[in-house]
């Protein structure tokens, strides 16, 4: 006895082939999903490493742009210690060209095609010692 | 005879049709696959039917075993018979879904449930053999129907259960002896 029609069988077999289209749609999906939370999770991986390096330099850089300790002595006030010191570099990094420059800067910034110069300023105002390093 | 009769004919009697049809589908051919489905439903559905014995069970059976042949068709190994396959695949759906029903028959409430253990009494030799067999534990009862409805050879009814050829004997041997004792207090 065979309860099944040809009805019946060719509703089972569109069931079937829905089903999978269904799967393979679903599975699809999946893998843009993994794809794209791959490719998330690499940004994150990799940007944070990068990050700390653009810190660490513009950490080194930082004593180059903070108001220069001769500045206080220049204003008149006494002097911290016998010789101050200000670094000037030849580049300085550019993503603070919006910072105001300082209202008196005791360092001569030398153009990009000439080394780098420091200043140093004596607890004399008139004496004063420039280096220049290549 | 209609198209898909023909479609059957060929493919279960030419086996390179058959072949190329498993290929076509294994590499994503959904016609392939509609043909590998149209060729075999019947074959499917009866050894649903001998198991299940419930039209809408052999329905849901016969979705969700080609929705597996689907699923492990690249794991078919074309050195045998693809029928055999199919066959094992469709038991182990069946199996599946007669557990399942099992289970809803235990919570059953009682004054619902079929006395299985008392024979009807009924002329219907095929509705007799049917609650016999169903009153047999679930290895007896495959090897049984496959063994000896299906006419499946011994060796192919051990690899579809996944047992050997002896265990197999003694299974079937065990089950017509039940049957014989079961038949014996109905007459």
């Amino acid at each position: 006895m065979m309860p099944l029609t040809d009805q019946d069988f060719a509703e089972i077999r569109e069931n079937v082939m829905r089903e999978i289209a269904r799967r393979e749609r679903r599975n699809t999906w999946f893998l843009a999903a993994s794809v794209a939370l791959a490719a998330v999770v690499m940004v994150f991986v990799l940007v944070p490493r990068q990050v700390p390096e653009n810190h660490a330099g513009e950490a080194a850089g930082a004593p180059l742009r903070t108001p220069p300790p001769i500045a206080r002595s220049l204003s008149g006030a006494p002097a911290a210690s016998p010789v101050q010191s200000v670094i000037a570099t030849q580049t300085p990094p550019k993503k603070h060209h919006h910072r105001k420059p300082h209202s008196r800067p005791i360092a001569i910034a030398s153009s990009e095609a000439q080394p780098m110069t420091i200043e140093l300023q004596t607890a004399n105002p008139d004496v004063r010692i420039i280096w220049i390093a290549k | 005879m209609t198209a898909e009769a023909v479609v059957s004919d060929e493919l279960t009697n030419t086996t390179p049709i058959l072949l190329a049809t498993i290929r076509a589908a294994q590499h994503g051919d959904s016609r392939a696959f509609e043909e590998l489905m149209i060729a075999s439903e019947r074959r499917v559905e009866q050894v649903a039917w001998r198991i299940l014995g419930d039209t809408e069970e052999v329905k849901e059976a016969v979705q969700e075993t080609f929705l597996r042949v689907f699923r492990h068709l690249g794991r078919y190994d074309e050195n045998r018979d693809f029928f055999g396959w199919l066959y094992r695949i469709a038991v182990n759906v069946c199996r599946d879904l007669d557990q399942r029903r099992r289970r809803r028959r235990i919570f059953m409430p009682i004054e619902d449930a079929l006395p299985i253990t008392t024979p009807p009494r009924t002329n219907d030799d095929a509705a007799m053999l049917r609650r016999a067999i169903d009153t047999l534990p679930e290895r007896e009862r495959l090897a049984i129907i496959l063994r000896d409805i299906e006419e499946l050879s011994t060796e192919d009814v051990a690899e579809i259960l996944g047992n050997t050829p002896a265990t197999v004997r003694v299974q079937i041997s065990k089950a017509r002896a039940k049957l014989r004792a079961w038949f014996g207090v109905t007459r």
